[in-house]
């Protein structure tokens, strides 16, 4: 018999409708107001961003986790959010292969970062390095992030 | 269709759907438990591991097998395979044990560092999420290799038996014979990875097939000759059946039992060597001349004197 290949077994299933809608009232609170069709075209991005990054994920994935980790941000706005959104998911599998911390550890740095050292630039925040984004989870201020890269 | 054929029918896609939907659940666990919950994703490379240790663990590898766990708690069959793998490892050590304290002494490196390694296999096992992986270098090369369709802990056991199985054929003689046997064959059988048990064995098979003394595991240019002489009018079945009946009875006489299938196998592998050796009019180059200065007992003093399972066991202190 052939063996199961990961494919298979990791196949897409489609996101839940509980999980969507706990994203559209998260989007709500902080006034971003994303619809549906777009919290399911960010999971269906996820996908790409998984293969982009040689990654996978087995449960609904870190796009829930995203959302509650930027949502509240002063960068993030209503128009055009869900661009920047699929930048942090993609920014998020690269920053996962560069250094293995935990998925909350890594949101923080990253949502530290995004909100000061690279001002709401998903471009900006691609340069951060994994030590930078450990001293920013870890609360470091962004002057003692910069000595820490010179 | 009887319902043996009905058990190992291809699966349909419904049931291949819902098996791959269980097993994803599964593997889902696993893998949170590999993260500690600190992760949703992680590399691919990883999770086709975990899987593959995964259907290992749970024998999900034929159709008859996967209808069967269709039916019962997958989590439920980890559980019960991760222990039933345990025990296998149990078993697998006993093995490993005994093939230390049988150790032929031929001065293998080969053999000597595989066996200290295998030592290690007990403490790099991963049954949790590697199981199907085999942490050890196994350089020596066995007469028969183990199938490569086994893995994990049972690749290693049937290693270990098959190699039991050539220790007992070695045991049968005299040590220092069979140095001088080898050297003959391969001057630099200590340090190459080579097998010690297959010219031992056909060299015993082909001298008690002319009804000469196997001990001295040495063919002289009569013996070679006598050999010649009683395959050749006998066609490849014939001569075959001659092989295997000689191994047998060798192993008989010399209470080798457990050797036996070994002997027989290593025998009737022998024959088309021979055949091509007889058309060119010349066994020696299948039994070479052993010389009786090649190999004495002294020269076994760069061997370490430790016993790999001492060795392995003050690895692991």
């Amino acid at each position: 018999m052939e063996k199961l290949s990961l494919q298979e077994v990791t196949a897409p299933v489609p996101v839940s409708g509980a999980a969507l809608a706990r994203c559209i009232g998260l989007s709500d609170r902080y006034g971003l107001r994303l619809t549906e069709a777009q919290l399911a075209a960010l999971w269906a991005r996820r996908q790409d961003s998984l293969r982009a990054a040689g990654r996978v994920e087995l449960g609904e994935g870190i796009t829930e986790p995203l959302l509650r980790a930027f949502a509240s941000s002063p960068f993030l706005f209503a128009d055009g959010c869900e661009t920047t959104l699929a930048e942090l998911q993609e920014l998020f599998y690269q920053f996962k292969n560069a250094a293995e911390q935990p998925d909350d550890e890594l949101l923080t740095g990253m949502r530290v970062l995004f909100d000061t050292w690279a001002g709401g630039s998903a471009e900006r925040l691609a340069d951060a390095s994994p030590r930078r984004l450990a001293r920013a989870a870890r609360g470091l201020t962004d002057e003692e992030a910069e000595d820490d890269g010179k | 269709m009887t319902g043996n054929e009905l058990a190992d029918a291809p699966l349909t896609e419904e049931e291949r759907q819902r098996f791959l939907l269980r097993l994803r659940a599964l593997l889902a666990r696993r893998a949170a438990c590999f993260t500690m919950c600190e992760s949703t994703s992680l590399p691919a490379e990883t999770a086709r591991e975990l899987l593959e240790s995964l259907c290992f663990t749970l024998r999900a590898d034929s159709p008859a097998r996967i209808r069967r766990l269709l039916d019962r708690d997958l989590e439920e069959e980890y559980v019960r395979g991760t222990a039933l793998l345990r025990e296998k490892i149990r078993r697998c050590r006993r093995l490993w044990e005994t093939a230390c304290l049988m150790e032929p002494e031929l001065g293998s490196v080969s053999l000597r560092e595989t066996l200290r390694s295998i030592g290690g296999f007990f403490r790099r096992y991963d049954v949790r999420y590697f199981a199907h992986q085999l942490p050890a270098g196994i350089d020596y090369p066995l007469c028969a290799p183990v199938p490569e369709t086994l893995a994990g802990v049972d690749y290693l056991t049937e290693y270990l038996r098959r190699l039991l199985a050539e220790t007992a054929l070695l045991r049968a003689f005299d040590p220092l014979r069979e140095r001088q046997a080898l050297a003959a064959g391969c001057p630099w059988y200590r340090a190459a990875p080579v097998n010690l048990c297959r010219p031992v064995g056909e060299a015993a098979a082909a001298l008690r097939l002319i009804g000469a003394d196997p001990a001295p595991l040495a063919l002289t240019a009569d013996s070679r000759r006598t050999l010649a002489e009683r395959l050749a009018p006998l066609d490849d079945p014939e001569a075959e059946a001659l092989l295997r009946r000689a191994a047998g009875d060798l192993c008989r006489e010399r209470n080798a039992e457990a050797a036996a299938p070994l002997l027989e196998r290593i025998a009737a592998e022998l024959l088309p060597r021979l055949r091509a050796a007889m058309a060119a009019g010349d066994l020696s180059e299948v039994f070479p001349e052993v010389s009786r200065e090649q190999t004495k007992s002294g020269d076994l003093r760069d061997m370490d004197t430790n016993s790999c399972y001492d060795r392995g066991r003050t690895t692991e202190r």
